[in-house]
């Protein structure tokens, strides 16, 4: 059998193979390079792939095995002309880099070749052994010629061989795999750890992880990163800084003991940390099989809202007792609706499909959206349709199915947001774009909103039909990640964007899957750091359309904040950085399970932790940050310039002292704090309202949830005399995204909020800065 | 001396165009040869070492030696006009049966940056050509590469021929590849055998001094 090959390249690995590495000062002309030699030779790179089975060979026979599969994967000769022209023409890079390419070509081709033969043996009730190649494991050189003759007794190749057992052209490799009846499937197509290759640059290691919940094997190239590796199999783990070696969150258990923490590592870890096997995942390179132990991320996600309140709905049936009295002069079914209810409706294929099938005297309900578009028809009683709404935040990600016949979230599937291996806050993960070059980033979260989904449609048995339409709102870098637009711009002054409006797209156009059909609607935003998840959240609260004067604000990765005073409504973003989300705090953590989410002070003067999933502590969130900060100022333990009175830290969990609050937390947390309570005053100021005027403290957002508001009072986060005017609307985002899928008109109600809303940058305003400075001390 | 100096700089950075026009510059003002030469050695010699000690790594030796090549165009012919010898002379190629010769571009590609005249036989060569082209060269060392197990044995092949031809004491005997190790190369004969490239040419360099 002949079977067209991919090519398959890694420009990294490639690269790094002939020691072009990233940090080299030429690197980016290595990498024009390369991109010249891909493009200049995509013509000769073709790789072909033979496979035919056969009697086993008798030197190399083995018990329990019946059968061969020799195989062949080859490029053809014109690339040996080519990469020897190089070399002639003193063009030693380009010869060895065109080398470097084919060889990893032709070593993925055989990967793919594997694929196809092991469909073939399976298909005949067989499994195979390994990859078997002369040369190596005891199989004699000799057996090449074996290999090709079988190959060549069929299949018509140009393929020959030398005195010296070499196939010609070079770039060929020859091999096969025992087939039977009897034995076990093995894991792994070319089992490296037992290659003779010992200098192969094409060689894997194999590292072993075990989580809670499963064990596997990877198989990856020696040398590789561990966060790398990690990463690339969609493992958990945390990555704040994104890999750059300085938050210390990427722990990693090495049970097989054989990876040692470097000197650096061992100032980021503790005693017994070190003592316990652990090490940083972005400091280590494998070189050598390892086993290792990760904890789970997956954790108590809050997403709780309140199910809005829907007075016009977007969805309405209408009956229609049968078409037969009105057919006649031969119309359509669609114009004798028109006729019925004297209005032009529009229609999704799936309703005209189901309308052909109804006879005109059988009666039927449509399903009309917006009073415009049929977008369902059903004989009799129309039930369980469903939309979708997804709230894409930096550290979760949340979707709901929510049942629009009844109106409710009939499920929630909530996970981690897949990209946080690649940086806990957005900067760094724009800046991972940046430097790689990738579509990594957009990939891992469609995988991620794809398993979501498809989680939800299976616990509910739902089929692509019943899915009307998805809503998706997060914050703009987000939904830029999400769309495959480029971040870059958001990341650095003037943070221009390049569009803000909502966004009508397929579902197969977006997540380039036929799962479902649907239309996806992406949630308008105002800018930069007003994204949609803020504007949907202003959508959900209602008090664009309430009289009143409204505060609304959404501490996560930043601090963004609006104000509604009689017909504006003015945002900004604070750059508050992500302390109150346990970036930069020594054992600072999201609102995970294990968080120390509140402290209470005893009569005596004892802290009472309050931890998430009542489990053990293992750091600490940012309202347990904010109450242990309002005890420490009562018990004057720190002063009001945020100076710890004695010794270097604060001790939380006291027991062990393994967790407690230094200096600089402290000092990360004055600046988080001054920079959202000047942005309040700013607000205030420029509406002209104060105080004593607001009617309500909106708090969005899972920050909200636990928050002790007299300490967030205390230490300064919020103006004093809200304590009685506060609610906790939770996660608003989300919440914006099934209003809009439920209200009638909800597209137009929101681009009238975004025409509303003004944006005032804060970057460069003057009292800003005053008022920052102002509220940095207690 | 300045512009030998930034002839040897420009080298080190693999700036082909540079080392092109400043060799040029350096003949044009009525520098000796040699000493030009000589600039173009020491600067690829001190990229080998660095090699060598991980200091640059495969990619700046390549860009390097492309653009010693570049200086050596422009002096061959003067060098060949005023008599200039060769620091050595040596007949490389990939023995019978075997068609890899990365490897042995590479030794080639370094040894010419050690300021030796290298004879290229390509690959498949039979124990019949590198004893031809030895005796018509009067080469001083031959180097052989084989990348299986099975075409190694045709190194011992060759020497027996180099041997039998009453060759042997007339030149070095060097020999490399994946397979090939000191032992082997004890086994059969050979002078020596190297790991990389860039010790070949430093080898095949002491040989000659």
């Amino acid at each position: 059998m002949r079977i067209d090959l991919q090519v398959d390249c890694n420009k990294k690995e490639i690269l790094e193979n002939i020691q072009c590495y990233e940090n080299l000062p030429n690197y980016q002309i290595y990498t024009a390079l390369y991109d010249e030699l891909l493009y200049e030779n995509a013509e000769i790179l073709i790789p072909i792939g033979y496979y035919v089975l056969t009697p086993q060979l008798e030197e190399v026979a083995e018990a329990n095995i019946e059968m061969s599969v020799c195989c062949i994967v080859t490029l053809g000769k014109a690339v040996d002309v080519k990469i020897h022209s190089y070399f002639e023409a003193s063009d030693y890079l380009k010869g060895v880099l065109l080398n470097g390419i084919v060889d990893f070509i032709l070593f993925s081709a055989s990967n793919q070749l594997y694929h196809h033969v092991f469909d073939e043996v399976k298909s005949q009730g067989m499994m195979m052994t390994k990859r078997k190649e002369p040369g190596t494991c005891n199989i004699p050189v000799t057996a090449q010629k074996w290999i090709l003759d079988t190959v060549n007794a069929v299949e018509r190749t140009d393929i020959t061989i030398t005195s010296g057992y070499m196939l010609n052209p070079t770039k060929s490799i020859g091999y096969f795999y025992g087939a039977s009846k009897s034995i076990a499937y093995t894991p792994f197509d070319h089992d490296c750890s037992q290659c003779d290759h010992i200098h192969c640059p094409q060689r894997k290691i194999y590292v072993t992880v075990k989580t809670d919940e499963k064990e596997l094997v990877l198989q990856v190239k020696s040398g590789s990163n561990l966060l790398d590796i990690l990463r690339e199999s969609k493992l958990p783990v945390q990555a704040d800084c994104s890999g750059k070696q300085i938050c210390g969150k990427c722990k990693v258990k090495i049970l097989s003991k054989n990876l040692l923490p470097s000197e650096n590592e061992k100032l980021i870890l503790s005693n017994t940390e070190i003592a316990d096997g652990i090490v940083l995942a972005c400091f280590q390179q494998v070189n050598t099989n390892i086993v290792i132990e990760i904890k789970h991320l997956e954790a108590t996600i809050l997403s709780d809202f309140h199910f809005p309140n829907i007075k016009r709905k977007k969805y309405k049936s209408k009956i229609i007792k049968g078409l037969l009295k009105y057919s006649k002069n031969n119309k359509s079914s669609t114009d004798l609706i028109h006729k019925l209810f004297g209005k032009k409706y529009t229609y999704t294929l799936s309703a005209l499909r189901k309308l052909s099938s109804i006879l005109p005297n059988e009666p039927l309900i449509a399903l009309i959206k917006d009073e415009k578009e049929i977008v369902h028809i059903e004989k009799e009683n129309i039930k369980n349709l469903f939309t979708i709404g997804i709230d894409i935040g930096t550290t979760t990600i949340v979707i709901a199915l929510v049942d629009l016949i009844e109106e409710k979230v009939v499920s929630m599937y909530k996970c981690i947001n897949p990209q946080k291996t690649y940086g806990a806050d957005i900067i760094s993960r724009i800046q991972y774009v940046g430097d790689h070059q990738d579509k990594v980033l957009t990939n891992v979260m469609i995988e991620a909103l794809l398993k979501g989904i498809t989680h939800l449609m299976d616990t509910h048995q739902l089929i692509s039909g019943q899915i009307l339409e998805i809503a998706i709102s997060g914050n703009t870098t987000m939904l830029y990640l999400l769309t495959g637009i480029d971040p870059k711009s958001l990341a650095s002054s003037p943070f221009s964007t390049t569009h803000m409006g909502l966004i009508n797209i397929s579902f197969s156009e977006l997540f380039a899957d036929m799962r479902l059909s649907c239309p996806i609607i992406l949630m308008p935003g105002l800018s930069a750091y007003i994204g949609a998840d803020i504007l949907s959240g202003l959508y959900f609260s209602g008090i664009t359309e309430m009289e009143g004067n409204y505060l609304f604000i959404d501490i996560g990765t930043n601090g963004e904040l609006a104000i509604k005073v009689n017909n504006r409504i003015i945002c900004v973003a604070t750059a508050a950085g992500p302390a109150f989300e346990g970036t930069n705090i020594t054992f600072g953590m999201g609102s995970l399970e294990g968080a120390i989410c509140g402290v209470t002070s005893q009569n005596n003067g004892d802290w009472l932790l309050e931890v998430i999933g009542n489990s053990t502590p293992k750091g600490i969130c940012g309202s347990g940050l904010i109450d242990v900060m309002a005890h420490c100022l009562n018990q004057g333990l720190v002063d009001e310039t945020g100076r710890i009175q004695e010794g270097q830290i604060i001790p939380i969990l006291p027991s062990n002292g393994s967790i407690y609050l230094s200096q600089q937390d402290i000092r990360e947390l004055q600046l988080a704090k001054a920079a959202i309570a000047a942005g309040i005053e700013v607000l205030l100021q420029e509406s002209g309202c104060n105080i004593e005027n607001l009617d309500c403290l909106l708090l969005a957002g899972g920050f909200g949830h636990h928050l002790n508001i007299k300490n967030a009072i205390r230490i300064g986060l919020l103006p004093g005399g809200l304590e009685n005017k506060t609610k906790v609307i939770g996660n608003s985002s989300l919440g914006g995204t099934v209003r809009y899928l439920l209200e009638k008109n909800s597209q137009s109600t929101l681009s009238d909020i975004n025409q509303k809303c003004e944006y005032l940058e804060l970057s460069n305003h003057i009292q800003f800065y005053d008022c920052f400075v102002n509220h940095i001390n207690f | 001396m300045q512009l030998l100096n930034d002839i040897s700089e420009m080298l080190q950075k693999g700036k082909l165009n540079d080392v092109k026009s400043l060799t040029q510059q350096a003949v044009d003002q009525g520098f000796e040869t040699s000493i030009i030469l000589e600039a173009l050695l020491s600067g690829m010699s001190i990229i080998g070492g660095k090699f060598k000690n991980n200091e640059v790594f495969v990619p700046e030796v390549l860009v390097a030696a492309r653009a010693m090549n570049g200086g050596l165009a422009i002096l061959a012919p003067l060098l060949e006009q005023e008599g200039v010898q060769p620091l050595g002379k040596v007949v490389i190629g990939t023995v019978k049966g075997d068609l890899h010769d990365i490897g042995k571009n590479l030794v080639k590609m370094m040894m010419v940056g050690a300021g030796l005249e290298v004879i290229d036989l390509g690959v498949d060569v039979s124990p019949e050509k590198f004893i031809a082209a030895v005796e018509e060269n009067n080469a001083d060392i031959v180097a052989m590469s084989a990348l299986l197990t099975t075409t190694m044995t045709n190194m011992e092949t060759v020497i027996a021929a180099i041997n039998e031809k009453g060759l042997r004491t007339k030149v070095k005997i060097m020999i490399g590849g994946a397979p090939v190790t000191d032992a082997y190369a004890r086994e059969i004969g050979a002078d020596c055998y190297t790991d990389d490239a860039a010790t070949a040419a430093i080898t095949a360099k002491e040989y000659m001094i």
